[in-house]
């Protein structure tokens, strides 16, 4: 059964419907969480959340574009609210003579293996919160930086200052971590 | 499956599965009971609807058939007295009801007339 018939049968408690579904993104939705939140609780928390909400609004579901972005929106969005009710960490500075450049780092060929997949988690992890968010969303969402700074509520120069950030840290820790 | 997706695909506990079906058992009723509700006001609007054509069809058909008696007993009788149904209104209501097409009931106006 397609994802489309399933969110139908969802709509209407059909609970076959849901383990279907569920069985099928729950991995994507908690990974997806973790790489936002970090924090295994924070992030079990907004994985049951998102499920809440999934079959909450289910019956208002409309067909646009895949049945799996509206599900990795509801996540996004879901943990986007968590942070921005607890208050951001990281002050964000937008110094304009810092020098903007895309860096070197592919973090799509970082994925070629486990090991490294792994390691780019954990480096993820340690990034700050600001900057995580921003590297998840372009990464996940494969979002425009206008995307990511709507969804950060920064302006775009501010974006471009935490990717390059982000990158700028993944890569070192990356290079410490090899 | 995407290379992305297993970047952020993460094992989740069974702890942690339970936990949400548990949480999610209300929302699944609440969508059962609505759609159960929604199609049972669907249904009640088809039998009422159903029920209202089958009385209004059987007395369409009924002074349909008094109107063909009276005619033939007495050609110049008011044939809607009795009902207190004029002609028009039993045009509109046979139409309605596809009972009669146009082509007979023009008959029976001209014959009314």
């Amino acid at each position: 059964m397609d994802d489309e018939a399933l969110i139908k049968k969802i709509a209407k408690g059909d609970s076959q419907a849901f383990e279907s579904l569920f069985q099928k993104y729950k991995a994507l939705v908690y990974g997806f969480s973790r790489r936002l939140l970090v924090s295994e609780s924070l992030a079990e928390d907004n994985a049951q959340e998102t499920w809440m909400k999934i079959v909450q609004y289910a019956p208002q579901y409309q067909e646009q574009g895949s049945l799996k972005s509206w599900i990795m929106t509801v996540t996004k969005n879901t943990a986007l609210n968590t942070l921005r009710k607890r208050g951001w960490e990281e002050e964000l500075s937008e110094d304009s003579s810092e020098q903007i450049e895309d860096s070197s780092l592919d973090l799509v060929s970082m994925m070629e293996n486990q090991e490294t997949m792994e390691k780019l988690k954990r480096s993820l992890d340690e990034l700050p919160e600001r900057q995580r968010l921003a590297v998840v969303l372009w990464m996940q969402e494969e979002k425009s930086y206008e995307e990511i700074a709507e969804d950060l509520q920064v302006n775009l120069n501010a974006v471009k200052v935490l990717l390059f950030r982000a990158k700028q840290g993944l890569l070192k820790m990356m290079k410490e971590d090899l | 499956m995407k290379k992305k997706d297993l970047f952020f695909q993460e094992q989740t506990s069974p702890g942690h599965d339970e936990k949400i079906h548990r949480a999610v058992q209300e929302n699944l009723l609440r969508n059962k009971q609505i759609a159960g509700s929604e199609k049972q006001s669907w249904s009640s609007f088809w039998s009422i609807k159903t029920w209202g054509f089958s009385t209004a069809a059987i007395v369409a058909v009924a002074s349909y058939f008094i109107l063909q008696r009276n005619k033939s007993e007495n050609p110049d009788i008011l044939a809607f007295a009795d009902l207190e149904m004029t002609s028009e209104d039993v045009e509109i209501l046979a139409m309605d009801l596809d009972i009669i097409d146009d082509l007979e009931m023009l008959e029976l106006m001209e014959e009314e007339s």
